[in-house]
């Protein structure tokens, strides 16, 4: 009787070293990530996880610990596709991010609701915020909004002739689409609409056709090698109309691969406000500040602040919520101008979009800093 | 037709078309020896600008840096033969050529790895500047690429006509059976070609880095374009692949420039199936057909 008395002891005292030693854990937040580690879009996927990191590492969330569970899409909307399916289906993850490109993230949508896991996703495709799927939460601004600041600025400056660069994935044709539906609104015409495949090489023949539209203006929509490749044959053939790209050409790599970032003075991009780093003020400013600090005092790119973004959205949902599935999904749904690098990110019922016209801005590059375009 | 515009898009072409003539060679002398489709053709060339990139960033001097690049190219093609075709040559064809699609993505994943996944850029052998060709502007590196390319013809060319080897390599490519009966050393004979197909691919990739960057999933295109360079020559002849390649280079460019940009593939995928179909005899067989059904 004693001795069972004494093991009934034991197992209490064990039961609560146990419990205490649990307690004194962070409990586990597990994020699945479907990134391009790999492909033609791995260089702002670095960027992205680099942004991300450096949230961590200022903010993270207080008393959880954070598990990124990592898949590599290689650039590939079918491995994303499949990677996002295997992630979803374990139920340990409590959220995904989709660091990739629209093309993948479209893939994605299909079937975010199959899993009923919530969903932040990079991509600046506008059908990954408008309709919305009940799962899946855009963070950027969508092509429309970027559109219509762009054209906003030819308006302003009197442009009449545009010509467009653009790839022929999903990014580059909402681009497209966009542009040839707003021309008329804004009282210009798309003299050149010339299109290239990601993984190409040669943009002579395109820019050939954009000098000899004779236009007012050009929007190159290529990202990563591509807007590289795009820059440098712009500047070879001593092209002087100006041109503007998307934000998301801007990267480390472009500048390394360019010859240093005066090589790209006088470039303008479309970008959201983060771009403009100081001299954005408020709460953005002192989180673009964290977010260079975190970075080790480098200077962001684009996709630095996209992480750094997703970061934040992620603490807000995850603070207001339970911390299920179901949870975090309608706190992420009440989101309404939550403060951000970016600009104010804001979702609906039937707007996932995030950030939106408001968090856009031109800018031209000094030094490889942006600055407000004239 | 505007002269200039003209220009602008042909010589850019033939640049391209350069290393597509390079890469379908490499098919062809590879295809001759060992009977088989070399799927990792392109990889050399993605090889080539990727290593020697890598080592300029290291600081190794510009021209040991390319000449150790074409060596890298060289000496992968040698154990590409070696390694992993030798092995499984008793094997059906299809097995050999998926093992060499195999040894492409290998290849691709090893130099991700130890290069990693930016675009590399190396400086143009002359500087960055531009020469112009009645109003057409043009890289300097372009005059490389036509230089280099020019010289690896003359080069191969000569030894396929004058020398020992070069005379087995085309014994081989008319009846492999009755070269090795007269003497010829096969397999000694395709470890060498292959060689020299990587070291021909890996020069090619050198050359054109400055115009179009490094990157390690960069040789796809070279394979799929040499490749279709290659069956528009028949496959056989590498005069003829050489041609085949200048033509999609140019192909390409004069259908992105005077069609659309959107239709570049479009032009160079239909001229391939056009050309296998009436290589193929499927527009006879389909009169000839017609005719006897009409009987």
């Amino acid at each position: 009787m004693r001795t069972r008395l004494l093991a009934c002891w034991v197992a209490a005292l064990l039961a609560l070293a146990i419990s205490q030693t649990n307690a004194d854990e962070p409990a586990e937040l597990n994020i699945g990530v479907v990134a391009s580690v790999t492909g033609p879009f791995a260089a702002p996927t670095k960027d992205t996880f680099d942004g991300f990191n450096a949230w961590m590492k200022q903010q993270g969330l207080p008393g959880k610990k954070i598990v990124l569970q990592t898949l590599d899409d290689e650039t590939n909307p079918v491995n994303a596709a499949n990677a996002f399916r295997k992630l979803a289906s374990d139920p340990r993850i409590a959220l995904i991010y989709l660091f990739i490109n629209s093309n993948s993230a479209m893939a994605a949508k299909s079937f975010a609701s199959e899993f009923k896991v919530p969903i932040i996703t990079g991509g600046g495709a506008d059908v990954l915020g408008i309709p919305p799927d009940p799962w899946m939460f855009k963070v950027a601004p969508s092509n429309r909004d970027y559109m219509i600041a762009l054209s906003e600025y030819i308006k302003r400056k009197g442009y009449t002739k545009v010509a467009h660069l653009y790839s022929t994935d999903t990014f580059g044709q909402y681009d497209h689409t966009n542009l040839e539906k707003l021309a008329p609104q804004y009282g210009y015409k798309l003299v050149a609409e010339e299109s290239f495949a990601i993984e190409d090489t040669s943009f002579n023949a395109q820019f050939t056709r954009i000098r000899a539209a004779n236009p007012d203006l050009i929007y190159s929509s290529a990202s990563a090698r591509a807007a590289i490749l795009a820059f440098k044959q712009y500047r070879q053939l001593g092209i002087t109309t100006p041109l503007v790209v998307a934000g998301s050409a801007i990267s480390a790599a472009f500048f390394n691969a360019i010859g240093g970032p005066a090589a790209a003075d006088g470039l303008m991009m479309m970008t959201q406000r983060g771009s403009l780093g100081e001299g954005l003020g408020g709460e953005s400013a002192n989180y673009y500040a964290e977010l260079k600090a975190g970075m080790g005092g480098q200077t962001p790119v684009f996709f630095n602040v996209f992480g750094f973004d997703v970061g934040l959205i992620t603490a807000a949902a995850i603070t207001q919520s339970d911390g299920s599935r179901q949870g975090i999904r309608d706190a992420l749904e009440k989101l309404k101008d939550l403060p951000a690098i970016n600009g104010p990110v804001t979702y609906t019922t039937q707007d996932h979009t995030g950030q939106d016209a408001r968090s856009i801005t031109l800018g031209k590059l000094q030094n490889g800093k942006p600055v407000p375009a004239d | 037709m505007d002269t200039t515009v003209f220009l602008q898009l042909l010589l850019p072409g033939l640049t391209t078309g350069c290393v597509y003539a390079l890469v379908a060679l490499g098919f062809v002398l590879c295809a001759n020896v060992s009977g088989v489709v070399n799927f990792a053709q392109g990889e050399f060339v993605m090889l080539g600008g990727m290593a020697a990139a890598w080592l300029i960033g290291l600081n190794v001097p510009f021209v040991l840096a390319i000449v150790a690049a074409t060596a890298i190219g060289g000496a992968v093609g040698a154990a590409q033969e070696f390694l992993t075709l030798a092995p499984v040559r008793q094997q059906p064809h299809f097995i050999q050529i998926t093992t060499t699609v195999g040894f492409a993505v290998v290849l691709r994943g090893i130099t991700l790895i130890v290069a990693g996944k930016d675009a590399l850029s190396v400086p143009g052998f002359s500087g960055d500047g531009v020469f112009f060709v009645f109003g057409a502007i043009l890289p300097v590196q372009s005059l490389w690429v036509w230089g280099a390319t020019l010289l690896m013809l003359v080069g191969t060319f000569t030894v396929l006509r004058y020398t020992t080897i070069g005379r087995a390599v085309r014994a081989c490519s008319i009846n492999l059976q009755a070269a090795r009966l007269m003497g010829v050393n096969a397999e000694r004979l395709r470890v060498i070609v292959f060689a020299v197909s990587g070291a021909t691919g890996a020069l090619a990739g050198v050359v054109i880095t400055p115009i179009v960057l490094a990157s390690w999933d960069a040789g796809l295109t070279y394979s799929t374009k040499g490749f279709i360079g290659a069956i528009l020559g028949g496959f056989r002849s590498p005069m003829a692949a050489v041609l085949g390649g200048l033509f999609i280079g140019l192909l390409e460019s004069l259908g992105a420039g005077y069609v659309s940009s959107g239709w570049k593939d479009f032009i160079v995928y239909g001229v391939l199936l056009a050309w296998l179909l009436i290589q193929g005899g499927v527009f006879l067989r389909g009169r000839a057909g017609a005719a006897a059904g009409g009987q």
